[in-house]
């Protein structure tokens, strides 16, 4: 007994060491930053870079899912400086009280650079703090994050197949029989959602044209409104090839599927892996596997945007600004785009150390960076092909000329990237389902991905059971069935001699 | 102290030159504080959640919910059945490969074992996304999803059936398979009366080792299923991730528990006492 309540000392003092040596709260002094993003989107270079400008370590590590995040924050709410999830995690946690709001007097570079139109998004999605320090107060999403990345979704398809008809609505792709079994969605529920409840809700989407209206019903969690995106996805399985999250970009490079529904930046991606503009490992340009495009149905789609907030455990502000401040620099953001194929929320500011472009010229700003020289073609068109001029300016400002002139081919491309405003008006941010409808989605979200019992297997799977069943208990009782065999044999030997037998015995 | 002075002596029968300050008990402490921590601990909290709802209050609810949905049961029927596929071809192709490499003079140095082990060492994520690419150009994929999943697991567990196999026969007594042919048996007769009993623990804990796993692998399933095969360990995950309900993934978590003690129960029948060192 003594020992074992020793052993259960031991225990509590490993444990107690765990939780509070192993994740010692770091004070502003150490200089250390703690931040935590998803996996491959950032360049960790620059932390080097920022280590030495400033003399704060960082201190960087990943997640998978915004949930497995959400589960951290809330087992140890200082286990992090700075997270980066995604806007509909960013509500839950405020509204939870686990994030803290930012002081934008120290971002003001940030406040300068960002994207006026994107902010304005940000600060409309307003929303009841329920806990915490500002509880019962209203908030929107842009007091307690600084931007990231932001994108949408929707079809990338092969246009060696299909056309934009194809693939202007969500449901197009589900009536064309020549892509049977060569489609894909997300195997995540928010994002199958959004596409079940526009294919559910599509003469509603099409006759309404503003964004309030139009996120409204995206954002609709009802009883019926769950039971018909249910019936609308299980409808779709037999057109599936599958349900993905990160493997559709093989595949429809792979010449698996012809269309698939894509976030922006995975798009982005795939579209140059498989046009050719990408580089290999050796450096090389790759040859064109395939051509692919991107469209953003009609009805309307999802916008997303990831940013930098800070737990309420942590208390290292200094730190923290420092670094919100360097990671928005027009500098910072051009080679985090360019790691990740995604759109930066910051669009404004120009570079500290201009870049120099394959054709020599100097590029001093994002626009020039990254959308002119990507994917600007006024200076050599050819006569035979459509061009369309595309205006960015509600992106990037009003101080100059922001208009980029592409081809039909590669419009795909830059609005994997910059979407045009129209598109943008018809996207709605999905907002953080509250749990009574978190717990109908789930139970829609089984069925739909749950398997229909045909009868023959139910009754294999009997049939099975029961031979193992008795299997095991032939085995595990061989010995007496041996003997008692051998006791039968014995006696109707002796019977037919002419004993007669009066009793048996089991003699030790 | 009676303890310490019955101490095995020493081969040469010389005194204990040095004395380590711990006796046996006290050396299972580091791992007895692991068992704790890491095994007896998470287990309460898993039976706490499952008996749980969301505000802590004591209930069934959560295990009602799980058998009465039919599409949760079917997932775990489907489970069952994936795995028992899975094992029984696993048995099938293991057990030949397994006798062949007990009895060649390579395998018996480890050599041939080596390279039928060496795949383990690669990641599995990898490895299943190469087969994946492998099976469609050689155009098996994409047929049967089910298929596929199961092409997936074989390959993927066929090492854990292959090496508890390997090391029972390869300590089996070889003067009973002698004694066997002296008394005039067949080859086939020796096989079916001596060597093959006489393995049944190695393919026990060869099950062991290939059921449970598959079940909760959903990597694979994922993977070979394109996400259209869910299993039971899909839908665990998808408790504690996506839909943020602890309680009813860890009542998932403890129907799953309560289906691998069956499984124990069917095999230990088949172990013997000599199941020692055949488990990896």
């Amino acid at each position: 007994m003594k020992r074992f309540f020793s052993l259960f000392i031991v225990a509590i003092i490993f444990i107690s060491s765990l939780s509070f040596g192993g994740c010692s709260p770091t004070t502003s002094d150490t200089k250390v930053i703690r931040v935590c993003n998803c996996e491959d989107y950032i360049d960790e270079t620059l932390f080097d870079e920022f280590t030495q400008e400033t003399g704060i370590e960082v201190q960087y590590s990943t997640y998978g899912t915004n949930e497995n995040l959400y589960n951290e924050l809330v087992i140890n709410p200082n286990s992090y400086d700075l997270v980066v999830p995604s806007e509909y995690m960013i509500e839950k946690l405020a509204i939870e009280g686990r994030i803290q709001k930012l002081d934008f007097s120290r971002l003001l570079d940030y406040k300068a650079n960002v994207s006026d139109y994107i902010n304005t998004r940000l600060e409309n999605l307003k929303f009841t703090v329920e806990k915490g320090k500002y509880e019962g107060q209203q908030a929107s999403l842009s007091e307690y994050m600084v931007g990231y990345m932001w994108g949408t979704m929707g079809w990338v398809y092969s246009t060696d197949e299909l056309t934009v008809e194809d693939v202007n609505s969500w449901y197009s792709p589900f009536e064309n029989s020549s892509l049977a079994k060569r489609i894909t969605i997300k195997d995540a529920v928010r994002d199958s959602y959004i596409v079940g409840i526009a294919m559910a809700y599509e003469q509603e989407l099409k006759n309404v044209s503003d964004n309030a209206s139009i996120t409204a019903i995206l954002n609709n969690v009802e009883t019926e409104a769950i039971k018909k995106v249910g019936e609308k996805l299980q409808s779709l399985k037999p057109m599936l090839y599958g349900f993905e999250v990160d493997s559709g970009k093989n595949d429809i490079i792979n010449n698996r599927i012809d269309a698939y529904v894509a976030w922006s930046g995975d798009a982005a991606y795939a579209i140059d892996v498989a046009c050719g503009d990408a580089e290999d490992e050796d450096g090389n340009i790759v040859d064109t596997i395939r051509n692919l495009s991107y469209y953003i149905p009609d009805e309307g789609s999802n916008i997303w945007f990831d940013g930098f907030v800070m737990p309420s455990g942590s208390n290292n502000y200094d730190a923290v600004y420092e670094f919100l401040e360097f990671i928005s620099r027009p500098d910072s953001v051009y080679r985090n785009m360019n790691y990740t194929g995604y759109t930066s929320m910051v669009a404004k500011g120009d570079f500290n150390t201009p870049i120099e472009s394959e054709s020599g010229d100097t590029l001093s700003n994002l626009f020039d960076a990254i959308v002119l020289d990507w994917f600007d073609e006024s200076d050599d068109m050819d006569p035979e092909t459509d061009y369309e001029v595309i205006d960015l300016s509600y992106f990037f400002g009003n101080d100059r000329n922001y208009t980029v002139t592409v081809s039909a081919e590669s419009k795909g491309r830059l609005i994997a990237q910059y979407p045009t405003l129209e598109m943008l008006e018809r996207c709605a941010i999905m907002q953080n389902f509250n749990n009574e409808a978190l717990r109908q989605i789930n139970d829609m979200w089984e069925v739909v991905k749950g398997e229909t019992f045909p009868t023959w297997a139910l009754i294999l799977f009997a049939v099975l059971v029961f031979v193992i069943g008795a299997t095991v208990v032939v085995y595990r009782n061989k010995e007496k069935i041996k003997w008692h065999k051998n006791l039968v044999y014995k006696k109707t030997a002796l019977e037919k001699k002419g004993y007669r037998i009066i009793k048996i015995e089991e003699i030790e | 102290m009676t303890k310490e002075n019955n101490a095995l002596p020493l081969a040469n029968g010389g005194k204990i030159r040095f004395r380590i300050g711990f006796n046996r008990k006290q050396l299972c402490i580091p791992y007895g504080v692991f068992l704790a921590c890491f095994v007896i601990v998470p287990l309460f909290l898993i039976v706490f959640y499952a008996f749980t709802d969301e505000n802590g209050a004591i209930t069934i609810e959560n295990f009602i919910r799980f058998f009465t949905t039919p599409t949760t049961l079917t997932t775990v029927i489907i489970s069952i059945l994936i795995a028992l596929a899975t094992t029984v071809i696993c048995i099938l192709l293991a057990y030949p490969v397994a006798y062949i490499l007990a009895n060649s003079k390579l395998g018996k140095g480890g050599t041939l074992l080596m390279l039928f082990i060496a795949p383990m060492w690669i990641n599995f994520v990898l490895r299943a996304m190469a087969m994946k690419d492998l099976l469609t150009l050689i155009g098996v994929f994409g047929l049967n999803n089910y298929v596929n999943v199961i092409i997936g697991m074989v390959y993927d567990y066929m090492p854990f059936m292959i090496l508890p196999i390997y090391s029972v026969l390869i300590k089996m007594d070889k003067s009973l398979i002698e004694a066997s042919q002296d008394l005039g048996a067949s080859p086939l007769k020796t096989f079916v009366k001596v060597t093959f009993p006489l393995s049944m623990p190695g393919i026990a804990s060869g099950i062991t080792m290939v059921f449970m796993p598959v079940m909760t692998c959903y990597v694979i399933s994922d993977t070979f299923g394109n996400g259209l095969i869910t299993i039971i360990g899909k839908l665990i995950d998808e408790q504690f991730t996506t839909f943020q309900n602890w309680n009813m993934g860890s009542a998932m978590a403890m129907v799953l528990l309560i289906i691998m003690l069956v499984s124990m129960w069917v095999t230990g029948g088949f172990k013997s006492e000599d199941t020692r060192g055949t488990n990896l």
